[in-house]
């Protein structure tokens, strides 16, 4: 606990370990690089490390751990502990109770408590939580990592704990035999669940009814949609782009690889394709919205992974589309900002700032009195089509000007050839 | 040119050559430079119409943005037709104007304009005075285009009246396509030609 409270964590600084720190005596970190044997490399511990001699943690054996421990404990631990066996078992109780009970407020504290002194700053949750702040125990990179998982319980089987609740441990299964192999094998206090014969893990469990169903029930599950992926892909393996005439799943960059479906008909195209056709200026409205192959007209193109026959999966996939679409804010109606041309039809989600959804606003016309006494309606114009608009009359304009005012010199010309009265200056101010 | 156009052009010239239109001489295909944007295509004149037994070339030239904008197709063949003008060989045919589509191909471009021989449309001209000629005096028209099929395409109709008559265009002075176009115009009204040709 002394040591706790130095201000300089029970961290090793890992930029002083690189030799790169820049606080120096500052530093939150613990700079004392002998006294922390979690400089020891715990990959080097479990037998593998990839980075053999370029490892920059150490591959020794901490001598001063007893053969016996190291035994108990095979993944690396912080020194200190040492001094404190008792200590350090109680304190593995605790995080156990956290976790499975009251492990929220217990972290709650913790951070009142660290962030009333900048001193502790090092000891916050952030690099502890759900252990006691100013435990025994100095921690090593792992085990603050590791104790930092969601599920933390993960940990744990990779020592046996004496202390183990054997009403927790029964419950749950040993995700190390799972995953096919528990080095304590018969000694380890979590359950080991028998094989699964659909997913092949260790996963059933051994006498709870119901769990065994739920995991027969979530396996089949599983099956079958890894039967209906593959079929997808055995489907979608040999169409041909009806556009740039590639099959689409061999197309390159793998990006490319996505099919555009129609929704009212079965031709194959890839999606840039399709959708650069329907995007194509020089033909009509009526000819790009139509499918290039059968020329029936398709409102929308879904884009998919694999492709996509039968109308029930079409729907699926349309449906889908529509839901991950509409929970995307639109563009044109920038959450009450803009203005949306496509109203109540758009795909996309129509939602102000307070996240209240805009009812569809009804079509507006304007009309006004022309000079002839006609109704006149006004027509919704994007800025952009304006501006379109309006270069093109300038141009127009300009020729307009530039046919008058050749005309005029022409004119003048004739003028000035007939009676030499007119002076120059005049001659100038027109060109 | 753009990568899509390339590789498209490739394989469809893959897909003509393979083609049953080829084997069985209706249809073929052949590049006429390294950057396939430039073909040949040459089509037969299809059975029971004016320019059976005849082969028409063609000219194909293959946008930068095919197959997003049709290729540019032409006849190099003369040919007595309402939709292709008999100067140029340009081609008045909707799939390769307004009505193109992004699936269409070599091969079926070269099908349709198989097809188009087969179908006037003299509604829809390219050469007024053929569709004229067709409408006016649809006999007349098919000895016309009979005639041009056995002078140009190499059909082996040949009607000996209306060679007679280019005979005596020819005699006159006239040069022989332009008396050929000439007395086609005027319905083969040796007189009235000369005096066309003349004026």
């Amino acid at each position: 606990m002394a040591e706790a409270a130095s201000p300089r964590g029970q961290v090793l600084c890992r930029y002083y370990t690189s030799g790169v720190c820049r606080q120096g005596e500052h530093c939150m970190f613990s700079h004392d690089r002998d006294n922390r044997p979690s400089n020891i490399c715990r990959y080097y511990l479990k037998g593998h490390c990839t980075y053999g001699n370029h490892c920059r943690y150490d591959h020794t054996r901490p001598k001063e751990v007893s053969a016996k421990h190291i035994a108990q404990n095979p993944a690396p631990k912080p020194v200190p502990l040492l001094k404190a066996d008792s200590q350090c078992a109680s304190h593995k109780m605790v995080t156990l109770k956290k976790k499975t009970g009251s492990a929220d407020s217990g972290i709650e504290t913790d951070l009142t408590s660290v962030t009333l002194d900048p001193e502790k700053w090092v000891k916050a949750a952030e690099f502890v939580p759900g252990q006691p702040y100013a435990g025994a125990a100095a921690l090593s990179y792992s085990s603050a990592t590791r104790s930092g998982l969601p599920d933390a319980d993960m940990s744990i089987p990779t020592s046996p704990l004496p202390h183990v609740d054997p009403e927790v441990a029964q419950t749950l299964l040993c995700p190390f035999a799972m995953k096919g192999y528990c080095r304590y094998e018969e000694a380890c206090p979590y359950l080991h669940g028998e094989m699964c014969d659909l997913c092949g893990e260790a996963m059933i469990h051994p006498f709870d009814e119901k769990m065994q169903e739920e995991h027969r029930q979530q396996c089949i599950k599983q099956h079958e949609e890894d039967m209906e992926l593959s079929f997808a892909v055995a489907r979608s393996q040999d169409k041909v782009c009806g556009i740039c005439m590639e099959t689409v799943l061999e197309k390159m960059p793998p990006s490319e690889r996505r099919f555009g479906i129609l929704s009212n008909c079965i031709h194959v195209f890839c999606l840039s394709c399709i959708r650069k056709w329907r995007s194509a200026k020089q033909f009509e409205n009526k000819i790009i919205r139509a499918c290039p192959e059968c020329r029936v007209k398709s409102d929308f193109v879904t884009p998919s992974q694999h492709w996509v026959e039968s109308k029930e999966d079409k729907e699926r996939l349309i449906a889908g589309y529509k839901n991950a679409l509409g929970e995307k804010h639109c563009k044109y109606f920038k959450r009450g900002k803009g203005e949306c041309p496509f109203n109540e039809k758009c795909f996309y989600l129509h939602a102000y700032l307070d996240g209240t959804i805009a009812k569809p606003q009804p079509r507006q016309r304007r009309r006004r009195q022309n000079a002839d006494g006609d109704l006149d309606t006004f027509q919704r114009i994007l800025l952009h089509d304006f501006f379109e608009e309006r270069e093109r009359m300038i141009e127009l304009e300009l020729q307009d000007a530039l046919d008058h005012l050749l005309f005029h010199v022409d004119w003048l010309s004739d003028m000035s050839d007939s009676s030499e009265d007119y002076s120059d200056d005049e001659t100038l101010f027109i060109s | 040119m753009a990568n899509i156009a390339v590789a498209r052009i490739k394989r469809e010239f893959k897909e003509v050559v393979k083609s049953e239109e080829v084997k069985s001489f209706e249809i073929s295909v052949e590049l006429t430079n390294d950057t396939y944007t430039e073909l040949k295509g040459e089509i037969a004149g299809p059975p029971d119409t004016p320019y059976e037994g005849g082969k028409y070339q063609l000219e194909i030239k293959i946008p930068e943005t095919y197959p997003f904008n049709p290729p540019k197709v032409r006849f190099i063949t003369k040919i007595w037709h309402p939709n292709i003008s008999s100067v140029t060989g340009a081609i008045c045919l909707d799939i390769l104007k307004d009505q193109w589509a992004a699936a269409m191909t070599l091969r079926t471009v070269l099908i349709s304009l198989q097809a188009l021989l087969g179908a006037a449309e003299p509604d829809d001209p390219q050469d007024a005075v053929v569709a004229k000629q067709y409408k006016e005096n649809r006999a007349m028209f098919e000895k016309t285009a009979r005639h041009w099929a056995y002078a140009y395409a190499g059909a082996s109709n040949r009607d000996p009246d209306l060679i007679e008559k280019l005979k005596q265009a020819v005699s006159m002075g006239f040069e022989e396509n332009r008396a050929r176009t000439a007395l086609s115009t005027c319905n083969w009204d040796v007189e009235r030609a000369a005096e066309q040709l003349l004026s």
